[in-house]
């Protein structure tokens, strides 16, 4: 089977490559990463992700214009998007899969399981590959 | 030219009087009208009849008894009647006519003389007696009736001075509770306003600290992510060798949530709220909460007195924050008995009176609840060590704290405050003298459901 592919888009160049670690540890994601909010669109379309983990503020641009763009490309419409936020209040206890706007986000800082958990979320709810 | 009018200083005065509207002066006014009026021998000629029918009685006495001389005392009767009651002439005219009715009983008596002259002379000198009797009388009634005129005239004039005195004074009373009452009207205003700029600089605070915050989370939540993804890929991938490895990397974890709770009430606390409001019952929320800190209530000997009143009107809420509210307050509670002790919480619904939630903010207070308004209150209290006096009066500002270095962030009561404020309840967290800390929630009463 083969294995879920995870578009990290984050300008924390350490957050990105712990975050790609700590994903392909688990032996069922594929994981590529992008800083920069100017090469999002060219890398999903080239790479054709299952699920786009989106950091909410990046630099010059914001996240929810970017998922706009990803979703006004034909081939991208129904890849779905995981935002993640350093803005918002941590949720008490478990972190829920909280949506704003239509899109689940999480709260930085953001554990590996509560990643997964959001990525899975994110796949059952597109009726994509959910494991 | 002055001349003296008689009565011209009372109709003076009376004229004064009259000015006057005082119920005391016009009082004063009749007594003087009244003295007006007296005069000595109020009815002389009355007097003078009385006189000299009196004159003609003793005449017919005298004539009847015959010559006898002491008869002659009889006469200083009508004479003094009418000096005292018809004045001097009327009194003279009596002596007169008494000398007279005198001589001739003495003359129709045949008494005989040893000179034809002596009743003459006798005569005479009865009339001089009796003319002294008459005017002396005269002129002791006339001081008298001069005494009591000016008595009288100087007793209204002194009724009318403290008639005055007493309109002055109530004067001097209005104008006193009008200057109490503009000084009460200024103060609110003073109080009004203070409170006014009070909000204004909390309102600054809280934008500042929300521009703060808004950076500070971004700027601190990025590296704590970091660590965290670090400390979660170490903790599958480090093989634990080292028996300290598991607890280097709990103890990290532990502080990058610690350090995120406080990110996170920071963000909560300035954050912009919008109330979810629905119909609530408070002992709900409070029987919601408690299950949320049940973890907590496991940690050490813990007795909870639930005394909640059954039947608790429904107040518009917002659910959510409220429990928020409680866990923070029941937090605190337990976070001050480390060792164990008793957790009461009691909710009642009753008529609001200040004496029943103390002076906690005397300035707002008064303006938001009135006398008798239905008010909910829950009551908060542990069995804990207090709180420095000295340091009551902060527990609300943002960062301060009792508690040990990295056991709270300062904000939890800052929230509740803020969350309180939204909803229009009063918070006051004060001491019990029997020791241990009271936090008093104080709602308003139900409103007309929307």
């Amino acid at each position: 089977m083969s294995k879920t592919r995870i578009l990290v888009v984050d300008d924390e160049q350490d957050f990105i490559w712990l975050l790609k670690l700590n994903l392909e540890s688990t032996g069922h994601y594929t994981v590529r990463t992008e800083r920069s909010p100017a090469n999002v669109l060219a890398m999903a379309r080239e790479f054709r992700p299952d699920v786009i983990v989106l950091d909410a503020l990046l630099p010059g641009e914001n996240g929810y214009e970017i998922a706009a763009r990803l979703h006004a490309t034909a081939e991208l419409r129904d890849v779905p998007v995981l935002f993640l936020t350093a803005s918002v209040a941590r949720a008490r206890g478990p972190e829920p899969m909280r949506k704003f706007a239509g899109h689940r986000f999480l709260s930085k800082p953001v554990t590996v399981q509560d990643l997964v958990a959001g990525i899975e979320a994110c796949l059952r709810e597109t009726g994509c590959r959910a494991r | 030219m002055l001349r003296y009018e008689p009565g011209r200083r009372e109709k003076q005065l009376q004229t004064t009087m009259l000015e006057s509207t005082a119920p005391q002066t016009r009082q004063s006014n009749d007594v003087v009208q009244r003295l007006g009026r007296r005069r000595p021998g109020a009815s002389p000629l009355l007097a003078l009849g009385s006189a000299i029918a009196l004159v003609a009685v003793v005449w017919f006495g005298d004539y009847m008894t015959g010559a006898e001389p002491s008869f002659l005392i009889f006469y200083l009767v009508p004479v003094s009647v009418a000096a005292w009651f018809a004045g001097k002439w009327p009194s003279v005219a009596v002596s007169i006519a008494s000398a007279v009715a005198w001589f001739a009983a003495d003359a129709l008596s045949g008494t005989r003389y040893s000179h034809g002259l002596i009743p003459y002379w006798n005569a005479l000198v009865c009339l001089g007696s009796f003319l002294i009797v008459g005017i002396l009388l005269s002129a002791l009634r006339s001081a008298q009736v001069h005494l009591q005129e000016k008595v009288d005239e100087r007793t209204a004039a002194l009724r009318g001075e403290i008639a005055e005195r007493q309109r002055k004074e109530e004067q001097l009373v209005l104008s006193k509770n009008e200057l109490l009452g503009a000084l009460h009207d200024l103060k609110k205003s003073h109080e009004e306003l203070k409170s006014a700029q009070l909000q204004l600089i909390e309102a600054e605070k809280m934008e500042t600290l929300g521009r703060l915050a808004a950076g500070i989370a971004h700027e601190v939540k990025n590296p704590l992510a970091i660590i965290l993804a670090g400390v979660d890929y170490l903790d599958h991938h480090v093989p634990m060798a080292n028996e300290h490895v598991p607890d280097v990397l709990r103890r990290t974890r532990d502080a990058v949530e610690r350090a995120d709770s406080v990110i996170s009430e920071l963000l909560e606390v300035s954050a912009p709220h919008d109330l979810e409001l629905s119909a609530e019952n408070l002992n709900r929320l409070v029987e919601q909460a408690i299950l949320l800190v049940q973890h907590q209530l496991n940690a050490a000997p813990y007795t909870v007195i639930k005394d909640l009143e059954p039947d608790l009107p429904m107040l518009w809420l917002d659910a959510n924050k409220i429990k928020q509210v409680f866990i923070n307050v029941f937090t605190n509670a337990l976070d001050a008995m480390p060792e164990g002790g008793k957790l009461t919480i009691r909710t009642r619904a009753k008529a609001f009176r200040l004496t029943a939630f103390g002076a906690a903010d005397p300035a707002q207070s008064p303006s938001r609840f009135h006398p008798e308004q239905m008010v909910v209150i829950v009551e908060v209290d542990d069995s804990g060590a207090g709180i420095p006096p000295d340091k009551l009066d902060r527990v609300f500002d943002p960062f301060f704290t009792t508690k040990t270095a990295g056991q709270g962030s300062g904000l939890g009561l800052t929230v509740i405050k803020k969350i309180a404020e939204l909803h229009g309840a009063l918070i006051d967290v004060r001491n019990r003298p029997e020791g241990g800390v009271r936090v008093t929630l104080l709602f308003e009463g139900p409103r007309p459901l929307l």
